[in-house]
């Protein structure tokens, strides 16, 4: 039996460590895998950030409950550390605030007098534009994806994406840790976890077996939390109870809760689904808002999945698939030649883009090659237009294609095709997705054709208003895509504000890779792209085009395949393009809301694609400029700029400032430059709070600084001596240049005005605590009511 | 031209470390006893019994290897049992001096307002002049002549308070004080056996006194600095709560003891901490209060410090 009455205080702090500690594993181990159960309803699992957003959380939150700051101050430092993390961690930001903190340090370590500052000030100030183009640009990300999901036409945007999910599971690590430390509730540590969860869950059919072990692990610690409610009530009331039963209590919970658990694996495979459908129509049909929705969220939808690479072979009479690898004939062997018949006279260039004579369009990507989704066969007459032409933002052209005899029956056209002069089977894989055109008859054939007016600013101003259609087929990766492709695409595009912008930051990435026909296959087991990204590092168009299309689908960028041929060359005696076997080309095709398919160009022995700043037709019968059709999603980025400018310059003026001030201290006289330093460094003292007296010395400034500077660092003096040297030196420096008449002591000056550099910016650091403290002093009187250290003395 | 202060910085850290055997804790005060010497100004040391003022004294006498002699006043000393007489020799019927107590470098005067304001007369030419006259005799006092005057504040009775022209020619008036309590127990434990005094030894082999007062007088002083100390004097001149202000010897003090003090710290020019270090001791005894501030309980030190805290410390240089 404990004894109650001998010493309850020892016995519960000896019994406290015990649960303490199985508490704290139980809650690792709910937390774990109520994270690794919302990874797991992710379109992209296997984040790296939101694991280590779970440890950085916990331990955050851990802390500051050890450091017993109060809710409304903890909520601000978990806030902020979370988000200077995310998004460190989950972009290329990190790479950049790395640049300019080593390049600021260096700086910063320079004490030699010679060293000129201009060229140190310019490329960190690069660096920090850079930095700081790039924060705006994913705050900008985040703004729009939120203002989207809050207009109800919910965006793709993985960066936002990842940057929101691993924000979230911060807070909910950082809650768990919080709540363990200070209000020692376990089971509301993990609340949020397990509501997230569920929502997850709720909304994905797709239910992971270690649901079933978190149900374990939470009975079990229900009933490690009851029995230590029950225990300290007895040990309170003076009742006696037998010291073995703890063990009994814990094995016997463990073996309900293994039971238990058993049973709801049994019984949930047919009861869960049930669950949801049940309440879904209680409240009433899932309307496709919802589910795009639920998908811009990231959840996986298995019930949605489109037909698979099996299907699209129910078509034989067209070359659906298309498997890279299978070599590329470049002989000159002619195939065909291309007249432009008609095409109306264009503002700004003599041609819209240099023409890709299109065959097929790919949209499944397996892993190692291409296919298409199943496609309806259609017969069309001579003439007959394949769709109604939309004309805006695109302009008619006629060609005039001669296939070289014995070649196949493949209708290659620039643009979309209107009509063919010869009777032709048109696949379709959707009312408005062409997968390629076939001719039924021989010879050659005129197409009428729209091309898309391309150029840079339309191209910028796209916007992300995509149509369902497109996102459902033209975003789908293969669920064996590597990790680290994804990871490539979000680090190259987290960055970039506009699409147009993301795509040519693939698009350039990609044209640094070498181009080589002699290319082993990759292994059957591995993945092509990722081959051709981080292993053999070469490859031809096929290579190319692949890698390009679906790192931008990566990036939540609806892309796709395109083959046939580039455009050959242009024969001035003929007047026609001449198009030979060695033109065979693949490209990625990347659809602009607005606008439609555009190619791109990432294969590094193609010539770059040079897109006129605006292209309009002169004829303005045929098509007015392109509507704006993107304008209803609310875009900050105006503020944003006009906020980044008005910062940018901020920083120039003041670098010039610091530049020029230098300057003239380093033109006055010694004893001077010394009391205009002086001056200054008081002027900090003010900031920092140290009163002014009239009759202040120099010395009894420097003793009350380093005083002050001990408080607000809180810190012992060993782990200041750099700082405190620095201010004594500087003080002792002052002190002999204004009181000691002796002159042409050059290197007290020089060493004054460097003293004086490397201290301001600790100065100031400790201004930015001091002012850092007194906030957290002001809101934690707001939030508690009273001051801080009252708080801890009750 | 460059000043090596290092020799006076070392014979006081000698001098001070042997005296602090004696005296636990009172740096400070062995300090501007020790810039008095340099400075050849007095003191006057007022406290209460048994804080030990004598010991300070004769260990500063003993540690510097000067001659160290005590006077006690009481009203019935006399002039001449200060200066030394004049006896007549029976033999050679001729009058020979008989030096009195004042014949020494160092010479403790206890309980200074005892004496008759005779006898204090005589004791202010000593002070003043470094000669005592005796009979119509003038005799020069040896070099270095430091006078250590003590004086208890807390009785009255039967005293003979100095006069405004004797309290100036004081260089500083320092107050000792208790001890703390640790440094109060370690006086208790070294002095279980034996006073240290009784072994106290000579620190300084050869005192070269006049070197290190030329050196202490080419201490830089800047404008500013001076400015400040003018400024300082003039200030208690013009102050509401003062009867008297501080005397243009009163300048003169600071500036050499501000001297003496930087040379003491290893420094070759004065900085204003300087003078405000020293200002107390030196201007404190100085200045009289309106008997209405007096009974307000201002005392001269706290005026000399509010003075400190308000005046404007000058940084700035002259142009030219």
């Amino acid at each position: 039996m404990r004894n109650v009455s001998a010493s309850p205080s020892v016995i519960g702090r000896k019994s406290g460590i015990v649960e303490a500690g199985i508490i704290l594993v139980l809650i690792s181990f709910i937390l774990v895998l109520t994270i690794s159960g919302i990874t797991g309803a992710l379109l992209d699992n296997n984040w790296v950030p939101l694991w280590q957003c779970l440890a950085a959380g916990f331990t955050t939150g851990y802390l500051l409950g050890i450091s017993k700051s109060s809710a409304g101050r903890s909520f601000l430092i978990v806030a902020a550390l979370g988000l200077l993390f995310v998004i460190l961690f989950s972009t290329r930001v990190k790479s950049q605030f790395l640049d300019v903190f080593t390049s600021m340090n260096s700086s910063l370590n320079s004490q030699s007098p010679l060293f000129n500052p201009g060229i140190d000030y310019i490329s960190l100030n690069k660096q920090g534009l850079s930095l700081l183009k790039s924060i705006t640009a994913i705050f900008e990300r985040i703004i729009t994806w939120l203002s989207s999901l809050v207009s109800g036409k919910p965006l793709i945007d993985p960066v936002a994406l990842v940057i929101a999910w691993a924000m979230l599971i911060w807070l909910i690590s950082a809650w768990a840790g919080w709540v363990i430390k200070t209000k020692q509730d376990p089971l509301l540590a993990v609340l949020p976890a397990l509501l997230i969860n569920l929502g997850t869950l709720s909304s994905s059919t797709h239910v992971p077996f270690s649901t079933y072990i978190i149900l374990g692990a939470i009975l079990v610690l229900i009933a490690v939390v009851q029995f230590n409610r029950h225990e300290n009530r007895w040990l309170h009331a003076g009742i006696p109870y037998p010291e073995r039963k703890y063990r009994h209590i814990g094995a016997v919970a463990t073996l309900c809760a293994t039971v238990l658990v058993f049973l709801s694996v049994f019984i949930s495979t047919l009861s869960f689904n049930k669950v949801i459908e049940w309440t879904t129509n209680q409240l009433g049909p899932a309307s496709p808002g919802e589910n795009t929705l639920v998908e811009s969220l990231g959840i996986r939808r298995t019930l949605n999945s489109l037909p698979n690479q099996f299907t699209a072979y129910q078509n034989p009479g067209l070359p659906n698939d298309h498997l890279i690898g299978s070599g590329p004939e470049l002989s000159q062997e002619l195939v065909m030649s291309v007249e432009v018949l008609e095409l109306p006279p264009l503002r700004g260039s003599a041609q819209p883009v240099p023409f890709y004579w299109r065959g097929y369009t790919y949209d499944i990507y397996t892993g190692t090659g291409w296919n298409s989704s199943t496609a309806k066969q259609e017969y069309y007459e001579a003439g007959q237009p394949f769709r109604a032409g939309d004309l805006s933002a695109k302009t008619i052209a006629r060609l005039m294609v001669r296939p070289v005899p014995g070649t196949d029956r493949t209708i290659f056209s620039a643009g979309d095709p209107v009509s063919v002069n010869i009777p032709s089977m048109a696949a379709w894989r959707s009312p408005s997705d062409l997968f390629g055109i076939q001719k039924e008859g021989a010879g050659s054939y005129k197409i009428q054709t729209l091309l898309p007016l391309i150029d840079e600013n339309g191209l910028k101003n796209a916007g992300f208003n995509y149509p369902t259609s497109i996102t459902r087929r033209f975003l789908m990766l293969p669920a064996g895509l590597p990790q680290r492709v994804k990871e490539l695409a979000i680090r190259l595009t987290a960055t970039e504000p506009t699409l147009y912008d993301r795509v040519i930051a693939i698009e350039q990435f990609l044209r640094n890779y070498e181009y080589s026909l002699q290319v082993d296959r990759p292994p059957p087991t591995q993945d092509l792209v990722d081959y051709f990204l981080f292993e053999s590092r070469k490859g031809y168009c096929d290579y190319y085009a692949s890698a390009m299309v679906v790192m931008a689908r990566a990036a939540g960028i609806p892309a796709r395949l395109a083959v046939g041929y580039a455009s050959g060359t242009y024969n001035l005696k003929l007047k026609r393009f001449v198009v030979s076997r060695a033109d065979a080309h693949a490209w990625p095709e990347i659809y602009f809301p607005g606008i439609g398919w555009v190619p791109f160009e990432p294969t590094a022995s193609q010539p770059t694609l040079h897109r006129p700043e605006q292209v309009a037709v002169v004829d303005s019968n045929l098509s007015p400029l392109r509507t704006n059709q993107d304008d209803e999603i609310w875009k900050p980025k105006n503020f944003v700029s006009y906020a980044g400018l008005g910062f940018l310059s901020m920083i120039l003026i003041g670098v010039a400032w610091v530049i020029l001030d230098e300057m003239r201290l380093k033109k006055l006289k010694p004893q001077l430059a010394a009391i205009e330093i002086y001056r200054r460094l008081r002027s900090y003292g003010i900031l920092l709070k140290i009163p002014f007296e009239r009759g202040e010395t120099v010395d009894e400034f420097r003793l009350l600084l380093i005083d002050r500077t001990k408080i607000i660092y809180k810190a012992k003096e060993a782990s200041l001596s750099s700082l405190i040297h620095d201010i004594n030196t500087l003080c002792n420096n002052i002190i002999f240049l204004v009181y000691r008449p002796i002159l042409g002591e050059g290197h007290f000056e020089n060493n004054l005005i460097a003293n004086w550099k490397a201290l301001r910016w600790h100065l100031r650091f400790i201004w930015i605590i001091g002012i850092w403290n007194t906030l957290l002093r002001k809101i934690t009187r707001i939030f508690t009511g009273f001051p801080l250290n009252k708080a801890r003395q009750s | 031209m460059n000043l090596s202060t290092t020799e006076i910085q070392e014979f006081a850290q000698i001098v001070i470390d042997n005296v602090e055997k004696v005296i636990i804790g009172k740096r400070s005060s062995i300090e501007l006893v020790i810039i008095a010497l340099l400075c050849e100004g007095h003191v006057l040391i007022e406290d209460a019994p048994g804080t030990g003022k004598t010991m300070l004294a004769r260990a500063i006498g003993i540690s510097t290897g000067l001659s160290f002699k005590r006077l006690q006043c009481t009203p019935d000393l006399l002039p001449g049992e200060v200066t030394g007489v004049s006896i007549f020799n029976q033999v050679t019927r001729e009058f020979i001096y008989r030096p009195g107590p004042v014949m020494t470098n160092i010479l403790l005067v206890d309980e200074i307002n005892r004496a008759t304001p005779r006898t204090q007369s005589a004791l202010l030419e000593a002070m003043g002049e470094g000669q005592v006259t005796v009979d119509g005799i003038t005799y020069p006092l040896p070099k270095p002549f430091l006078m250590l005057a003590t004086q208890n504040p807390i009785e009255f009775e039967g005293t003979f308070p100095l006069p405004e022209a004797q309290m100036d020619r004081f260089l500083f008036r320092l107050k000792i004080g208790y001890p703390e309590i640790s440094e109060e127990d370690t006086m208790l434990q070294i002095q279980q056996n034996s006073h240290p005094i009784q072994t106290l030894q000579k620190a300084v082999d050869s005192l070269n006194l006049p070197g290190l007062q030329w050196q202490v007088r080419q201490v830089h002083v800047v404008e500013s600095v001076r400015r400040y100390i003018l400024n300082l004097v003039h200030q208690t001149r013009n102050h509401p709560a003062l009867l008297l202000g501080g005397s243009p010897r009163s300048s003169l003090a600071l500036f050499h003891a501000s001297q003496a003090l930087a040379a003491l710290q290893g420094r070759d020019f004065v900085i204003p901490d300087d003078i405000k270090s020293l200002a107390v001791a030196c201007l404190a005894h100085r200045i009289i209060l309106n008997p209405e501030n007096t009974l307000r309980g201002d005392t001269p030190d706290g005026i000399i410090r509010e003075l400190l805290r308000n005046l404007k410390v000058p940084m700035d240089v002259k142009p030219g």
